[in-house]
């Protein structure tokens, strides 16, 4: 036990750790002198007493700890005379830990400054700035614009840049400059409605409420809990197995489908005709891709499932565009047609038997016994050469009545004219005048103005036109009162532009232009007869923008833009019988289960895509319940929900400019 | 069960509420399609000036501003509390950015050292009571002295009073670099008896050759190395309490700084 006497006051220094310095004898372990450094750092210990004046002499003031008055006391100037060399103070520990915390600041203070300033480019800034590694997608997007490609102050200079810390930034609405959503993008699911939803984020959501950025390059930027669903939405669902609800009933076959095929009068009946057993498909990859398969198994295709049965009715599904009708009159200047197109050989046969006539008289110089007629010309009454209708096509695109011969003769005979003036150039101007110029190009491909002009000469001079020769390959011909298109074969792009054309025909201010133009179409769209049979397979719909729209190729359902389904992972697992889901016998029926008694092609008949019955049936919630369940395969809402509508880039992104 | 133990025990458990709501408000927040990053790190800049301010508090000892003990506990469960809340705050252990690495590694080198140092202050001083002997950080170079000049006097008087120098040359060669300054530093810091080791083989080396007028002298230092054994174990012990405020207080003035810019960029960035 230390002495308690030892550091008296009287017999030991007053410590004061409270000081910036500590004497510097200490410090090397030595005796600290009775005075210790000043507050400047400066040794107070060369003199080892400050004498202190009584009267008119110094007296010694040395401290009993240090020996006590000292025997040769102070000189005459108040000086003490013992010294010694001055020592080095150190700094006290409670100095130096503040000098050290206000250098550490200062330090970093510093490196932020320099680092502000470093790199022409601002690369120094954008080191201390940045939140870490934007995702891979992002990152080579804004290589070239950098930081500012989201963050607008980045660009701009110091004050700017520092009064953004007070304003409102908007980082989401730069997203737009690159993401494209098919509806509201700040709505809940890009869906206009949500709007006057009550939920607080229902209508104002930001894209980084979702999405954080800076989280590295491999960081799953799109991945969603299953509670920030449950967050809006008022069902609650803990799991796709536990709560989500049963599937519709017709799910997944609530749209009508894009081509009309009905598969179970197909795989019931057609298919096993004797007749065709050669090249009827034997199962269900026969006639679906499924090396490619996502969302839909897309159907291989017309030529390799369909062209073998369906190709030889094509070519006899012609369309009659121009039909000379029966005419009340004729106004055709014939003069005119015979200077344009010469004589017909009718014609020509009679003026050679006239001149025959005349001549035998002039020899037998009977002259004045010469008929009337043959003299002066025969002015016998009209005969129209054809008792038919006009085509429904000219008749609208004439605006005249298709039964009122009154009405039609003569619009009809001036195209006609027209046709002998100008070939088919008149016939591309009306057309035009109806659904421009491009598509009446589309319209009338192939059609030659010779034989145009050739119809029209016969037609004009109320003949029937004789065609030189049969139309083998089809495209344009004409033959006796019509002028015809007959199809080259499936996917002929005349074909599908007549049939957009009737089925648009409708619009029209004018009543009695619609009724003209509805006949049109009906008859451009009958399935019975002539063009109309490609509506037998590609279904009609009618839509709130269009009044039909013909289906010309397979898509994929759009009715639920917000669920996804992957064919492609399932084809490789088994189903719980331990059949491989690629199985093409025995695998897709694994969900698709024929419903032979399903009356599919009552679909069609309103040409209303959203009232359907499928020939298989629906699916149920079990189906996929017997894998996404707990402990076994994933049942989270991402799996199978898309929150975005339609997601897709802008033309400067895919062109990476 | 003392006043200290329940005080620590109430802010533990205050500690634990706070950092419990916060948890549940971030990830309620969080789930909600909030921005909780804001407010968590808001309050914990908040706490981490409140921290500072026990530095402040010990400057101004003379302001009644609650007993320091008060200040000590909840800078250390605040300290601890701040931990938590970092976490919460950024969503897991390590930040992606450069500059949030910087901070983070500032941060946990903050908070290494001080439950670096609120461990040794709870082990130190139980231990230097154990030595019997008290003695003031800043009188040991003094209290060094001292014995450096008893030594050599013992040494001198030996050498005088029995015409032999083999203890005299014995302290030349080696206890006089014992006694010039504290030393195995390490050994006591970590609880280790080199100190005991080294005096008692140093005792053993020489008292052979001595004779028993010589002996006594040997005895007589030895009590001393022994005593100053305990000095440097104090020096040892009462330097790292004090020394580790001094990697402690600059980090923390550092994570202030560079938590300054953070808040400046998020708000210039993202809010």
């Amino acid at each position: 036990m230390m002495d308690p006497n030892k550091f008296r006051h009287d017999i030991s220094r007053y410590e004061r750790p409270n000081r910036k310095f500590r004497c510097g004898r200490a410090a090397e372990w030595g005796k600290p002198c009775e005075f210790g450094p000043d507050n400047s750092g400066k040794c107070g210990g060369i003199y080892e007493c400050q004498p202190a004046q009584v009267g008119d002499r110094f007296e010694c003031r040395r401290s009993t700890l240090f020996g006590g008055p000292c025997d040769n006391g102070p000189g005459s100037d108040g000086k003490c005379s013992q010294h010694q060399p001055p020592c080095r103070p150190r700094r006290s520990i409670r100095s130096l830990r503040g000098l050290m915390a206000i250098s550490a600041f200062a330090i970093v203070i510093s490196v932020i400054a320099l680092m502000l300033t470093l790199g022409s480019d601002g690369s120094g800034h954008n080191v201390i700035s940045s939140a870490g590694p934007l995702t891979d997608g992002h990152a080579n997007f804004t290589s070239s614009s950098g930081c500012v490609a989201c963050h607008e102050p980045h660009a701009k200079d110091a004050g700017e840049w520092f009064l953004a810390a007070f304003e409102e930034n908007n980082i989401s609405k730069n997203c737009l400059n690159c993401h494209t959503f098919v509806g509201e993008p700040f709505l809940a699911h890009n869906i206009s409605s949500n709007a006057n939803k009550t939920n607080t984020h229902s209508n104002n959501f930001s894209c980084i409420a979702c999405h954080s950025e800076h989280k590295g390059e491999d960081f799953d930027i799109t991945a969603i809990s299953d509670a920030k669903c449950n967050t809006c939405h008022e069902r609650e669902i803990s799991s796709f197995a536990n709560n989500h609800p049963n599937f519709a009933d017709d799910f997944p076959h609530d749209q009508r489908t894009a081509i009309r095929f009905d598969h179970s009068s197909h795989i019931t009946q057609h298919f096993k005709d004797q007749r065709l057993e050669d090249i009827a498909p034997t199962n269900c990859t026969s006639c679906h891709e499924v090396s490619d398969a996502v969302q839909s198994v897309k159907p291989v295709g017309y030529q390799t499932a369909c062209a073998s049965c369906h190709n030889d009715a094509i070519p006899r599904r012609e369309l009659v565009l121009l039909r000379l009708p029966e005419f009340d009159d004729n106004f055709i200047d014939l003069d005119f047609v015979s200077e344009t197109c010469g004589p017909t050989l009718e014609a020509w046969e009679e003026i050679q038997d006239n001149i025959a006539t005349v001549r035998e008289a002039i020899e037998a110089e009977e002259l004045d016994m010469l008929d009337e007629e043959i003299l002066i010309g025969d002015e016998e009454e009209y005969e129209p050469v054809s008792f038919d209708e006009p085509a429904a096509i000219s008749s609208y695109l004439l605006r005249t009545p298709i039964d009122d011969s009154s009405e039609y003769t003569e619009p009809l005979q001036t195209l006609i004219v027209g046709l002998l003036e100008d070939g088919s150039e008149v016939l591309e101007e009306t057309i035009a005048e109806a659904v421009g110029a491009e598509g009446a190009k589309k319209m009338l491909s192939g059609l030659s103005p010779t034989l145009t002009r050739e119809v029209a000469c016969a037609w004009a001079s109320n003949e029937e036109y004789e065609s030189p020769s049969d139309p083998n390959y089809g495209g344009w011909y004409a033959e006796g009162v019509e002028l015809k298109y007959k199809p080259i074969g499936h996917g002929d792009p005349v074909v599908r532009a007549w049939i957009n054309f009737g089925a648009l025909s409708v619009l029209d201010d004018d009543e009695d232009v619609e009724e003209s133009g509805e006949f049109m179409r009906d008859e451009l769209l009958n399935p019975k007869e002539g063009f109309g049979a490609c509506t037998k397979c590609h279904s009609v719909s009618k839509t709130e923008t269009n009044p039909l729209h013909v289906q010309w190729n397979f898509n994929n359902s759009k009715s639920r833009p917000h669920t996804f389904y992957s064919h492609g992972a399932h084809l490789n697992i088994l189903n719980p019988s331990g059949i491989n889901l690629a199985d093409p016998e025995a695998g897709c029926q694994t969900c698709h289960k024929l419903n032979v008694q399903a009356n599919y092609g009552a679909s069609f008949s309103d040409n209303n895509p959203h009232i359907f019955e499928s020939n298989f049936d629906s699916i149920d919630k079990e189906t996929c319940t017997q894998c996404h369940n707990e402990g076994q395969v994933r049942q989270d809402c991402q799996l199978c929900h898309l929150y975005h509508n339609e997601t897709g880039f802008n033309l400067r992104v895919t062109n990476n400019d | 069960m003392n006043a200290v133990t329940t005080r620590y025990i109430i802010l533990w458990v205050f500690s634990a509420a706070f950092i419990a709501a916060f948890a549940t408000y971030s990830s309620i927040s969080n789930i909600n399609l909030g921005q909780p990053e804001f407010i968590t790190g808001y309050v914990l800049f908040g706490l981490m000036l409140g921290l500072a301010t026990f530095n402040a508090r010990k400057k101004l000892s003379m302001v009644p501003f609650g007993r320091s003990a008060y200040w000590l506990a909840v800078h250390v469960v605040g300290g601890i509390a701040a931990l938590g809340l970092f976490f919460i705050h950024t969503g897991n252990v390590w930040p992606t950015g450069a500059y949030e690495q910087a901070l983070a590694i500032v941060f946990y080198l903050v908070t290494i050292s001080g439950i670096f140092g609120y461990i040794i202050q709870k082990i130190y001083p139980k231990r230097l009571v154990q030595t019997e002997l008290e003695i003031i950080y800043e009188r040991i170079p003094a209290e060094l002295s001292e014995l450096r000049e008893k030594s050599e006097s013992i040494t001198i008087a030996c050498t005088e009073n029995t015409g032999s120098d083999t203890l005299a040359r014995h302290y030349m060669e080696s206890l006089r670099w014992y006694f010039q300054r504290p030393r195995f530093f390490l050994s006591h810091a970590l609880g280790g008896a080199a100190a005991e080791h080294w005096i008692n083989q140093s005792y053993q080396t020489v008292s052979r050759y001595l004779s028993e007028a010589e002996r006594e002298y040997l005895n007589n230092l030895n009590d001393l190395a022994k005593y100053k054994s305990k000095i440097d174990f104090h020096f040892a012990c009462q330097s790292m309490m004090k020394y580790w405020l001094l990697a402690h207080v600059p980090l923390a003035a550092a994570v202030l700084a560079l938590i300054f810019w953070h808040v400046i960029v998020v708000n210039v960035y993202a809010l």
